[in-house]
C-alpha cells in the first residue's frame, strides 16, 4: 500500500514535507504556552467581563480552534508545497487538463529511403517507427499539442501554411501540427520517401518552434522525440553538431529511438550513357553510337553497389531497356549477369543498348530516348527495392550543325590545304565537296564570315569553329559568348598569320576566362627541327574517354613547331585536352596545347557551354596534327562530348528525389509535369525566368511535360540514401551528447517518458496558492474574531449598530 | 506663572498631589479662580462677584451686559447664607480601587474622594451642613452633619481612611473583599435622612440596576434631591488590553483567563449598556447624572453640583 502511494505521490524534498508537518505543531505549542503565561490584571468591572464571557464562551472556543487549525494548516501545507510534490499515474488527459499543463511534443519521423528497408518480420522500418509514433500519441492528453516533422529531404518547417497536404501524401512533404488525433491521422497516411534524411535542418526547424513565444518555457513540458532507424548516412558523425542546436537542451527533453540493426541492400549506384547526345541515321557513326541502318547502339555504364555485412560471392542480374516518347520499348532489352567477387562492394558494367525503330521527329530532327535500368540482386536479403531502378534520358539527333568561321575569300595557293579544308575533312571524313549540301551527313557544316557573326546566325548551330579570331569584331565576340552560355561549343583556332594576336584580349574578356594567352607565337622547332611532342603519359581527359585505349598511340606522332604561349590555371572547369611536353633546364615541363573550359553565364554560375582553344594553327608550318590520325577523332570527340555534356538531357537525368529542379527555357511553355502513373504537378515560372515544379519531386521515375510530352525528366533515388548500415550506437551517443541532453526511447514502453516526466502533475504551485489563500483566510478570521486591530471605522460604527439593535 | 482653571482641574495635576486636602482645595480654587473676594455665594439680592461660565451652570444667572461688552460669558453670583443639608455618599467597595494609571496611582476612589472633599469644602464654606459617608456593602464610615469650620477636617480624615482598600485585595485574593450593595446602602441612608437633603452619590454603581432603581425611588418619594457621579476608569470604558490576560476580580469575582481582543466588543457593549441604564434610571426620577471618567477634567462635575445646589435653594429650600 505504501509503495503504491509512493508511486503515485512523489516528493522531491521529503525532508521539507516532514519539517512542514513538524512546524504545524508550532501554533499548538504557542497556544499552550500562551495559556500558561497569562498576565495577571486586577479588574474592577469584572461582572461585565464574566457576563460577556458566559454569553459567548462557545463561540470563542470555536473561533480559537478554527484559527488554530488554520494556522497549523498553513505551516503544514507550506512545507508540503516546498517539498516538490507530484502526482503520478493520473489519466493523461485528466491530469493535463486539470493542471493546465499543456505539453508540446515534437516528433521527428525518419521517412528516408532506408526506412523502406524490410525487417526480418516483413515490416518496413517506417512501419515500425510509425507504430512507435502512434503509441506515443496515444499516451498524450487531448490538450497537448503535437508537431510532426518528416526528416527526409526536402524538410519543411512547422508552419502549416508551407504544407501542401493533398490526397497523394507520397508527393508532398507533410509536416503537421495539431492535437494528437489530427497528427495521428496524418501519420497513418504517410509513406516513406526516397531521399535521405536531413536531421540538421529538421532539428533546426524544431528549434525554431521551441524558441517561438507561444511554446512553454518549461523544459519538462517540451518533448523532442526523434524516431529514426539511424542508417549509415543519416548523420555525418565526423562533423561536430551545429552550435546553434546545442541550445535546444535548455528548452526541451529529447528522446531518440535506438539505431536499427544493419541489413543488406543492393543498389544501382549509377546508370549513365557515355554521352547524352547521340546521332542516328542510316550511316555508321563514331563514338557511342554504332550500327547500320536505323539501328543505333548506345554505350551505357552501370555502377552497382551493395551494403552487406559479409561481402560474399553472389550473382546480380541487370536489365536495361530503352523507350521512346510513347513509352514503347525501342529494341530488345539488354540483360547482363554480374558475379560479385568476395570482398567486392562496387562494380561497373559497360554495355551497349541497341536502339531500333526509334522515330526521329521530322520537324525538330531529334527525339528524347528514355532508358531504364533494373537490378535484381537475386537474394531475399536486398531489403530496399526502390534503389534497384534508375532512369536517364538521351537525346537522339539526326545530325549536328557546325559553322566554320573563316575569311570567305579563297586563298590562291591551290597546292596547300587550308585550315577550313582540314576541318571539313575531319568533320565528314567520308564525304567530298560540296560539303554544305550533304544530305546524309552526321555533321552539317556551314561557313560563316568571321567579320559578320551575329546571334541570329549562330541560333540554329551546335558549335562554331573559329579559324580567324583575328577578324572577329566586337559584335561577333558578344554573339559567340552568348552562344556558349546557351550551351553551344566555341572552338577557337589560332590563325597562322604572323600578326600580333590582339584578339586574345577579346577572347578572355568576352568569355570571362582566367587564361593567359601570348600575343605572339613561340618557335618550338629547337635544334632538331622536329618540334615538340605531345605528352603521352598524362591522364586521358574525360571528354576523350571513349579514345582511352588508343589515346597514347594517337598522341605520339603529333609534333608542334609553333605555338602561342598559353597558361591555364588548374580548375574544375578547365580541362587540358592535349599537352606539350617540353624540356626546360633539364626538367620536363607540361604546357597546354588544347584546352577546354566550361564558361560562366551572366549570373556567374557555371553554364553549360564550352570554349576551346587550340594554341597552334592548322598549318604544316605550325603542327602536323591535321595530317595525323588523332585529328579526326579529336575533332569529333571534342564536338560530341562537349555537346553531350552540355545537352539538356544530361541535366534532366541528374535530378534526385526531393529536388525541385530548375528547368531550362524550353520548359517555359509547359503547364505541369506528370510522373508516370502519377498526378500533375504544376510548374511555376519565377521572376528571373526559372521554371520549377511547385513542390519537390518525391517519387523516382520519368516525368514528362504537359502538354509538351516530348520534354522529359528523369528523377532517381539518391544512392547514398540507401546505406542500410546502422550508425554505431556509441558514436551516435557521443555526437548527440554535444547537441542536447537526451535519452534513448524504450521501444517496449515508449509512453513512460510522459509518465516519468510530464505526467507527474506538480502540486507545488497550487499548494503555494493554497497557502496564500489560507493566510488570507487566517487574516480574515483573526479580524472577524476581533483578534486583530479594529479599524477606526468599525470602532465608530459598532456602538451605533448596538444601539440600533437594542431599538 | 499663574495656573488656569483647566490646569487646576486637570486629573494629572490632581493625581500629582499626594494630599486629599490639597486636592480638594485645588479643585475649589480652580473653580473659583478669578473671584475678587471670598465666596459664600448663594441666592440673594446682594451681588457677590462674577465668575466664568461653566457648562452646566444655570443660564438664568448669566450677565448679559458683560457678555455684550466683552463677548465672554460670566455668571453673576450673589451672597446668601443657606442651611442646605448635603449628604455625600462615596463608594469604597473593592471595584473602586481599580486604576488603570498605575504610574500615577489615580484610582476611581481617588477621584471620588477628591470630589467628595471638594464638595464638602464648598458646602462648609457656604455654611451648608454637610455629612460624608463611605459605603460598600453598607455604610462603613461617616462624619457628622455639621457646618462647623473645622468639620471639613473630619471629612478629609474619613475619606483618607480607606485609600488602600482595593490594592490589597488585588495582591491577595484571600483578603476580605468589599462588595457594593446599593439596596442596603439606600435602606440605611433613607432611614437616617429626616429632612429634605441633597444627596451626592459617587460610585461606579457596580451592582444590580434594580437595587439602584429601588433606592432612587425611595429617595424620590421622600423628596430628596440626588446627584449621581458615575465614576468609571478610562480602561473600563475602552478595554485597551491586547495580550492574553488573567483578569482578577476586585470584588471576589474570581479569575478569568482571556484573550482580551476576542471579547472586547462584547464587553464594551455590556459596560455601555450598564452606564446608559444607570443614566436612564437616574434621569427618570429627575435626578442629575454625570458619568465621570478618571481621565477627564473635574470641572464639569463640580459645576453640575453647584448648579444643582443653586436650583434646589431657588426652589425654596
Amino acid at each position: 500500500m505504501v509503495s503504491v502511494i509512493g508511486q503515485v505521490v512523489g516528493l522531491e524534498l521529503p525532508a521539507l514535507a516532514a519539517a512542514g508537518v513538524a512546524a504545524a505543531s508550532v501554533p499548538i505549542v504557542i497556544h499552550l504556552l500562551t495559556r500558561l503565561h497569562h498576565r495577571p490584571q486586577a479588574w474592577g468591572a469584572m461582572r461585565f467581563l464574566w457576563q460577556a464571557y458566559r454569553r459567548h464562551r462557545s463561540r470563542l472556543r470555536l473561533e480559537q480552534w478554527l484559527l488554530l487549525a488554520v494556522r497549523c494548516l498553513i505551516l503544514a501545507v507550506l512545507g508540503l508545497a516546498l517539498s516538490g510534490p507530484g502526482l503520478r499515474g493520473c489519466a493523461t488527459g485528466a491530469a493535463g487538463g486539470w493542471s493546465n499543463q499543456i505539453r508540446l511534443v515534437c516528433i521527428v519521423l525518419d521517412d528516408s529511403l532506408t526506412s523502406q528497408a524490410v525487417d526480418f518480420d516483413g515490416r518496413t522500418r517506417f512501419d515500425q517507427l510509425r507504430e512507435l509514433g502512434l503509441n506515443l500519441l496515444g499516451e498524450l492528453g487531448s490538450a497537448d499539442r503535437v508537431a510532426l516533422w518528416r526528416s527526409a529531404r526536402p524538410t519543411l518547417g512547422h508552419d502549416t501554411s508551407q504544407i501542401s497536404v493533398g490526397s497523394d501524401t507520397d508527393s508532398t512533404a507533410v509536416s503537421t501540427m495539431g492535437d494528437r488525433h489530427s497528427v495521428a491521422r496524418d501519420l497513418k497516411r504517410m509513406r516513406p520517401r526516397h531521399s535521405r534524411s536531413d536531421f540538421v535542418s529538421t532539428l533546426a526547424s524544431v528549434m525554431d518552434l521551441i524558441d517561438h513565444p507561444s511554446t512553454p518555457r518549461d523544459p519538462d513540458r517540451v518533448f523532442v522525440i526523434v524516431l529514426s532507424d539511424w542508417a549509415g548516412d543519416s548523420l555525418d558523425l565526423q562533423q561536430p553538431p551545429p552550435y546553434e542546436l546545442a541550445a535546444m537542451a535548455k528548452g526541451c527533453r529529447m528522446f531518440l529511438s535506438r539505431p536499427f540493426p544493419s541489413t543488406d541492400n543492393f543498389q544501382l549506384l549509377a546508370a549513365s550513357p557515355h554521352r547524352y547526345l547521340i546521332l542516328g541515321g542510316r550511316e555508321g557513326d563514331l563514338g557511342g553510337v554504332s550500327g547500320g541502318g536505323d539501328t543505333l547502339g548506345l554505350s551505357i555504364e552501370l555502377k552497382l553497389r551493395r551494403f552487406v555485412a559479409e561481402l560474399a560471392e553472389s550473382t546480380a542480374h541487370v536489365e536495361v531497356v530503352g523507350r521512346d516518347h510513347k513509352g514503347q520499348a525501342v529494341g530488345e532489352p539488354v540483360k547482363r549477369i554480374h558475379r560479385w567477387a568476395p570482398g567486392q562492394s562496387q562494380a561497373t558494367i559497360n554495355l551497349e543498348l541497341p536502339i531500333k525503330g526509334l522515330e526521329i521527329d521530322s520537324a525538330t530532327g531529334h527525339r528524347m530516348l528514355t532508358v531504364e535500368a533494373n537490378l535484381d540482386a537475386g537474394l531475399d536479403s536486398d531489403t530496399i527495392a526502390a534503389d534497384n531502378r534508375r532512369w536517364f534520358i538521351v537525346e537522339v539527333r539526326r545530325h549536328l550543325r557546325v559553322a566554320i568561321v573563316d575569311r570567305l575569300a579563297i586563298d590562291g595557293d591551290d597546292d596547300q590545304i587550308t585550315p577550313r579544308q582540314w576541318l571539313h575533312m575531319a568533320l565528314n571524313p567520308s564525304r567530298v565537296e560540296p560539303m554544305d549540301t550533304m544530305s546524309g551527313a552526321r555533321v552539317k557544316v556551314t561557313t560563316l564570315a568571321a567579320s559578320g557573326i551575329t546571334k541570329q546566325g549562330l541560333k540554329t548551330l551546335d558549335a562554331a569553329m573559329v579559324l580567324r579570331p583575328d577578324l572577329v569584331d566586337q559584335t561577333g565576340w558578344q554573339a559567340l559568348s552568348r552562344f556558349a552560355q546557351l550551351g553551344g561549343l566555341v572552338w577557337i583556332f589560332v590563325p597562322a598569320e604572323d600578326t600580333v594576336a590582339v584578339w586574345t584580349t577579346n577572347l578572355r574578356q568576352h568569355f570571362g576566362l582566367d587564361w593567359q594567352v601570348g600575343l605572339e607565337p613561340n618557335d618550338l622547332t629547337g635544334s632538331s627541327g622536329h618540334g615538340v611532342m605531345l605528352a603521352t603519359e598524362t591522364a586521358v581527359p574525360e571528354l576523350m574517354a571513349i579514345l582511352a585505349a588508343d589515346w597514347p598511340s594517337l598522341l605520339k606522332p603529333v609534333r608542334v613547331m609553333r605555338r602561342f604561349e598559353l597558361s591555364v590555371p588548374a580548375a574544375p572547369s578547365n580541362t587540358w585536352l592535349a599537352t606539350l611536353e617540353t624540356q626546360t633546364r633539364g626538367e620536363q615541363v607540361h604546357k597546354p596545347l588544347l584546352v577546354s573550359t566550361v564558361i560562366r553565364d551572366e549570373s556567374g554560375e557555371v553554364g553549360r557551354g564550352r570554349v576551346m582553344l587550340l594554341a597552334t594553327a592548322l598549318d604544316p608550318k605550325w603542327t602536323n596534327l591535321p595530317t595525323k590520325p588523332l585529328f579526326v577523332p579529336l575533332v569529333h570527340e571534342s564536338l560530341r562530348s562537349s555537346l553531350g555534356q552540355s545537352n539538356p538531357a544530361a541535366q534532366l537525368s541528374q535530378v534526385t528525389c526531393g529536388d525541385r529542379p530548375a528547368l531550362m527555357q524550353s520548359w517555359s511553355l509547359a503547364q505541369s509535369i506528370v510522373a508516370t502513373g502519377g498526378g500533375d504537378i504544376p510548374l511555376r515560372q519565377s521572376g528571373d525566368g526559372v521554371v520549377a515544379p511547385v513542390v519537390p519531386l518525391a517519387a523516382p521515375g520519368i516525368y514528362h511535360a504537359k502538354p509538351q510530352t516530348d520534354l522529359r525528366l528523369a528523377v532517381n533515388v539518391d544512392p547514398d540514401a540507401g546505406n542500410t548500415f546502422g550508425l554505431d550506437e556509441t558514436a551516435l551517443s557521443q555526437w548527440m551528447s554535444g547537441l542536447a541532453q537526451w535519452q534513448w526511447l524504450n521501444d517496449e514502453q515508449p509512453g513512460e517518458i510522459f509518465l516519468r516526466q510530464s505526467l507527474v502533475v506538480r502540486w507545488g504551485w497550487p499548494l503555494l496558492w493554497a497557502v496564500l489563500a489560507l493566510v488570507l483566510l487566517e487574516t480574515l478570521f483573526a479580524r472577524w474574531f476581533s483578534h486583530a486591530q479594529i479599524s477606526e471605522r468599525k470602532e465608530r460604527w459598532l456602538p451605533r449598530f448596538a444601539a440600533i439593535r437594542k431599538g | 506663572m499663574s495656573k488656569t482653571t483647566t490646569s487646576y482641574l486637570d486629573p494629572d495635576t490632581l493625581a500629582a498631589l499626594g494630599s486629599l486636602e490639597l486636592r480638594a482645595r485645588m479643585i475649589v480654587e480652580g473653580l473659583m479662580i478669578g473671584m475678587h473676594r471670598s465666596p459664600y455665594q448663594g441666592v440673594s439680592t446682594e451681588f457677590a462677584q462674577h465668575r466664568p461660565y461653566t457648562p452646566g451652570d444655570d443660564l438664568r444667572h448669566l450677565d448679559w451686559k458683560v457678555y455684550i461688552r466683552t463677548d465672554k460669558l460670566y455668571l453673576k453670583q450673589f451672597q446668601k447664607e443657606t442651611n442646605l443639608r448635603l449628604i455625600v455618599l462615596v463608594d469604597a467597595s473593592g471595584s473602586m480601587g481599580y486604576g488603570s494609571d498605575t504610574v500615577r496611582n489615580w484610582r476611581k476612589y481617588d477621584l471620588a474622594a477628591a470630589f467628595a472633599a471638594a464638595i464638602a469644602y464648598l458646602a462648609v464654606r457656604q455654611q451648608d451642613r454637610v455629612q460624608v459617608a463611605l459605603f460598600d456593602r453598607e455604610l462603613i464610615a461617616q462624619t457628622g452633619l455639621s457646618n462647623a469650620h473645622d468639620h471639613w477636617r473630619s471629612v478629609v480624615e474619613v475619606l483618607s481612611s480607606v485609600t488602600d482598600l482595593s490594592q490589597e485585595s488585588v495582591d491577595s485574593s484571600t483578603d476580605p473583599v468589599s462588595v457594593t450593595d446599593l439596596a442596603r446602602l439606600f435602606d440605611q441612608v433613607t432611614a437616617k435622612l429626616t429632612h429634605r437633603s441633597l444627596v451626592v452619590l459617587i460610585s461606579d454603581l457596580f451592582d444590580e440596576m434594580d437595587a439602584l432603581e429601588h433606592g432612587l425611588a425611595r429617595l424620590y418619594h421622600r423628596r430628596h434631591d440626588l446627584i449621581v457621579f458615575h465614576t468609571l476608569d478610562h480602561a473600563e470604558l475602552t478595554f485597551p488590553f491586547r495580550a492574553p490576560t488573567q483578569f482578577i476580580g476586585l470584588e471576589d469575582e474570581g479569575r478569568l483567563n482571556l484573550d482580551p481582543m476576542a471579547l472586547k466588543h462584547i464587553y464594551l457593549e455590556a459596560i455601555e449598556d450598564h452606564w446608559r441604564q444607570a443614566e436612564r434610571i437616574t434621569r427618570r426620577f429627575g435626578f442629575d447624572y454625570l458619568k465621570v471618567d478618571t481621565s477627564h477634567h473635574v470641572g464639569a462635575p463640580l459645576s453640575r453640583f453647584m448648579a444643582r445646589r443653586a436650583a434646589l435653594i431657588g426652589k425654596g429650600k
